[in-house]
């Protein structure tokens, strides 16, 4: 396994219409998505763009994510801080299924099988207790992307 | 204010040794590791060779 680039934090939010106006008024960001619904997560997200290296803004995004109804593990993330707060930390790898095998062979509990998340690209995440205590998404990393 | 650069993430651990502690070596020309304790890709010990008579 070779860690890839770290495509984006996920931040839960109670709302994602307060987190725009704060990103985009406090924060100064220049281009934030569409928020859209992830039913198959049970989330709203959102992204955020940031700068990379070279300033254009391909860096690492902030993905908002809110609890659609009926969601339980972002809604119990925000009892215990109703805030919001980071949520989990996204790397890329080129090869989902290999990458999921590393990890299990590695004795990482991976939590469910690969499904699409919100770039479109197949996504798995790994307990954070394995993980040093943070929760990690592993994405692959979309077609002609970088 | 323009947003900027993202540019780390704290991480905090109770050890940051154990967040980079050696792979097991597997032998080999770039597999080994960084070992705090012993240098760069230093491998372990090897097991006694057992002389004429041994074993």
């Amino acid at each position: 396994m070779k860690l890839g680039r770290l495509n984006h934090i996920g931040v839960a939010t109670p709302s994602i219409a307060d987190s725009i106006v704060f990103y985009r008024d406090v924060m100064g960001a220049t281009k934030i998505h569409e928020p859209f619904d992830l039913p198959s997560q049970g989330v709203k997200v959102c992204f955020v763009d940031t700068p990379g290296a070279d300033g254009a803004l391909n860096g690492t995004q902030i993905e908002l994510i809110e609890p659609l109804p009926g969601n339980t593990s972002i809604a119990g993330f925000l009892e215990k801080n109703p805030a919001g707060g980071q949520h989990h930390m996204c790397y890329e790898v080129p090869d989902i299924h290999a990458a999921k095998a590393e990890f299990e062979a590695m004795g990482k509990r991976v939590l469910g099988e690969p499904r699409i998340g919100a770039h479109g690209t197949l996504i798995f995440f790994v307990h954070p207790k394995d993980m040093g205590g943070v929760l990690t998404e592993i994405m692959e990393t979309p077609k002609g992307a970088h | 204010m323009k947003l900027g650069r993202l540019n780390h993430i704290g991480v905090a651990t109770p050890s940051i040794a154990d967040n980079i502690k050696p792979l097991p070596f597997r032998g080999g020309v770039g597999v080994g590791s960084i070992d705090l304790a012993q240098g760069c890709g230093t491998p372990p010990p090897a097991p006694p060779l057992k002389g004429r008579g041994e074993g």
